[in-house]
């Protein structure tokens, strides 16, 4: 597998389940260290950076992070900074002036005083993207940010992620479920299946049935979207519901 | 978007205020615990038997051989329970989570007994690292079972594994105990948890490593918030995770094996105080660990003066008061907090 993360862009993995996009997601987060071949960040290999530097270079979301129970957001938000401190550099202005400006950009100033656990997916889904962005990154990881959450906010989830690539000019790899918003999002789109990179561009390139039959094995139509001019795949529904009657009469 | 910076008040914290209040609070039952015993002391007579000791003062006697010792004893081996407890329910998650849930006072305990029953070794000097053997055989017992079991190392099945464990541990101390009265006449006592008939010398031989190792969870514990947000969030932000539990690991058997080691096994603080800290402080760990240090010490010496008076001049034991104290405390807390 060779791949390349484009700077300043959005990048979204897509594949059915199993097929190895979290792993993917890890091993470029160095959460998980490839058996065999590199990551390479800046030029360096990412396994011999210091595991601090790393952290200040790149931010990862795993997928349904726990959140220890009584943490405030202000608290959560606060652990992105951990990669800028050490035993001689503790917390100073900058590490707060970061962690307001992160709860700003995720919209979550407002509930700074509460417990994680008390708030609604979609809230806590911004305090965990704060706390990545408290992090000040350039490379921000997020494995499924959208799952389990209403349609309104995963669009409006993603349109903050989208600005954030826009005004901060973060570089963001993510994987995703929904490949509607995949294909309405992504500058890159990087199809996955058993472990392997079947097709890897940009959306008007890649996104296609035949591409999305082969890989997702689904038979789709691809319509454009007339507002946002981007594609959509609508799954060949009545056809399937005909295949499952048929037997029963 | 404006980039405002935030008002002064927005990081200031109320939790140094608890810190205060209870530094404050642990000083006066340090006092009381002085002062309250069979022999009522004014608290000018405890400031003179320590800042002018005079050895043919009766009460000064009673001061440094008898109640200094089982104050400080009661401090360090309450903040020792209480962070070892803190520690593991960060590390594991697990709200349950503690060294007698997880086996580590029933191993300590069984390894002490084993070595004075078998091979009559009950020297202070020794008893802290038999006691660190145990705990750790059995933590990796029950590391083991866990790991074996379907689903592997999760936080039910460390905890079924952890009481299967420490019943097992505990049903063969009661064999040796009942198959041997003679001899474990004076463990009896120290098995269900005992701050008397300590004197100085052993706490002194045994304190530098509770204190090397209370700064270690000190010093690790922003780290702790970490790894309770998950292992890969943790990983994702620069810690090195397995490092860091294996760290945190030996502070615990150590915490543990220490206070085995001074008073045998005392159950409930090391479950019941990190829940108490958490719901004062929440869930950062460089408040929970000192605070649980604190209300830890701060609730033996309560216990331990209650201990003493309650049906005086008989004392019941420390480890049993405890769990008669503390649980009633324990039940009204999580009543106040679910409603």
């Amino acid at each position: 597998m060779n791949l390349t993360i484009a700077n300043g862009k959005t990048s979204i993995i897509i594949g059915a389940n199993g097929c190895g996009k979290s792993t993917l997601l890890k091993a470029i987060a160095r959460v998980l260290l490839p058996a065999s071949g590199a990551v390479v960040l800046d030029g360096q290999n990412i396994a011999s950076i210091n595991t601090k530097r790393v952290a200040q270079k790149l931010g990862l979301l795993p997928q349904g992070p726990s959140t220890p129970e009584g943490l405030t957001v202000k608290e959560l938000v606060s652990q992105g900074r951990y990669p800028h401190q050490s035993f001689l550099r503790q917390w100073t202005s900058a590490d707060e002036a970061a962690v307001y400006e992160a709860m700003q950009i995720a919209d979550v100033v407002q509930f700074s005083e509460l417990q994680i656990d008390g708030l609604s997916g979609g809230q806590r889904q911004r305090c965990w993207i704060a706390m990545v962005l408290a992090q000040q990154t350039d490379f921000i990881l997020l494995d499924e940010p959208t799952t389990f959450l209403d349609l309104k906010v995963q669009v409006d989830l993603m349109r903050l992620l989208a600005e954030l690539v826009q005004k901060n000019n973060r570089t963001l790899v993510m994987v995703l479920h929904d490949l509607n918003l995949a294909a309405a999002f992504a500058d890159q789109l990087i199809m996955l299946k058993d472990g392997k990179i079947m097709y890897n561009g940009s959306v008007e390139k890649v996104f296609n049935a035949a591409n999305i039959k082969s890989v997702f094995n689904l038979d789709v139509d691809i319509i454009i979207d007339p507002r946002s001019k981007k594609p959509v795949c609508l799954p060949h529904l009545s056809s399937a519901s005909v295949r499952v009657l048929e037997p029963a009469l | 978007m404006n980039m405002q910076s935030p008002n002064p008040a927005f990081f200031s914290n109320k939790n140094s205020r608890v810190l205060g209040g209870l530094l404050v609070l642990c000083a006066v039952l340090f006092l009381l615990h002085l002062a309250i015993g069979a022999k009522a002391l004014s608290i000018s007579e405890i400031w003179l038997a320590i800042s002018a000791f005079n050895s043919n003062n009766f009460d000064h006697m009673i001061v440094w051989n008898i109640r200094l010792p089982r104050a400080l004893i009661a401090i360090t081996v309450g903040a020792s329970l209480a962070v070892a407890g803190a520690i593991m329910q960060g590390v594991t998650k697990n709200p349950l989570a503690s060294p007698s849930i997880l086996g580590l006072l029933s191993g300590a305990a069984f390894a002490i007994v084993v070595a004075l029953g078998w091979f009559g070794i009950d020297s202070p000097l020794y008893t802290p690292w038999i006691a660190a053997l145990g705990a750790s055989g059995a933590a990796i017992m029950v590391a083991l079972i866990a790991h074996a079991a379907p689903g592997g190392l999760t936080t039910h099945n460390l905890t079924l594994a952890g009481a299967a464990v420490s019943a097992f541990l505990a049903a063969i101390i009661t064999l040796f105990q009942l198959s041997n009265e003679d001899d474990f006449d004076d463990l009896r006592e120290w098995l269900s948890g005992s701050l008397a008939g300590n004197n100085l010398e052993v706490l002194s031989s045994i304190a530098p490593w509770i204190c090397l190792s209370l700064l270690a969870a000190l010093l690790l514990a922003n780290k702790i918030t970490l790894l309770a947000m998950g292992d890969e969030t943790a990983k994702s932000l620069g810690v090195k995770t397995t490092r860091l539990k294996l760290q945190l690991m030996l502070c615990v058997i150590m915490l543990t094996a220490c206070s085995v080691a001074l008073v045998g096994p005392v159950g409930f603080i090391g479950l019941v105080i990190p829940h108490v800290s958490r719901f004062f402080v929440g869930a950062d760990y460089r408040w929970v660990i000192p605070i649980s240090a604190l209300l830890g010490a701060c609730f033996l010496l309560l216990v331990d003066t209650l201990a003493r008076v309650v049906i005086s001049p008989a004392e019941i034991s420390t480890g049993i008061a405890s769990a008669i104290i503390g649980a009633p405390i324990f039940v009204y807390l999580i009543k106040v907090k679910l409603g």
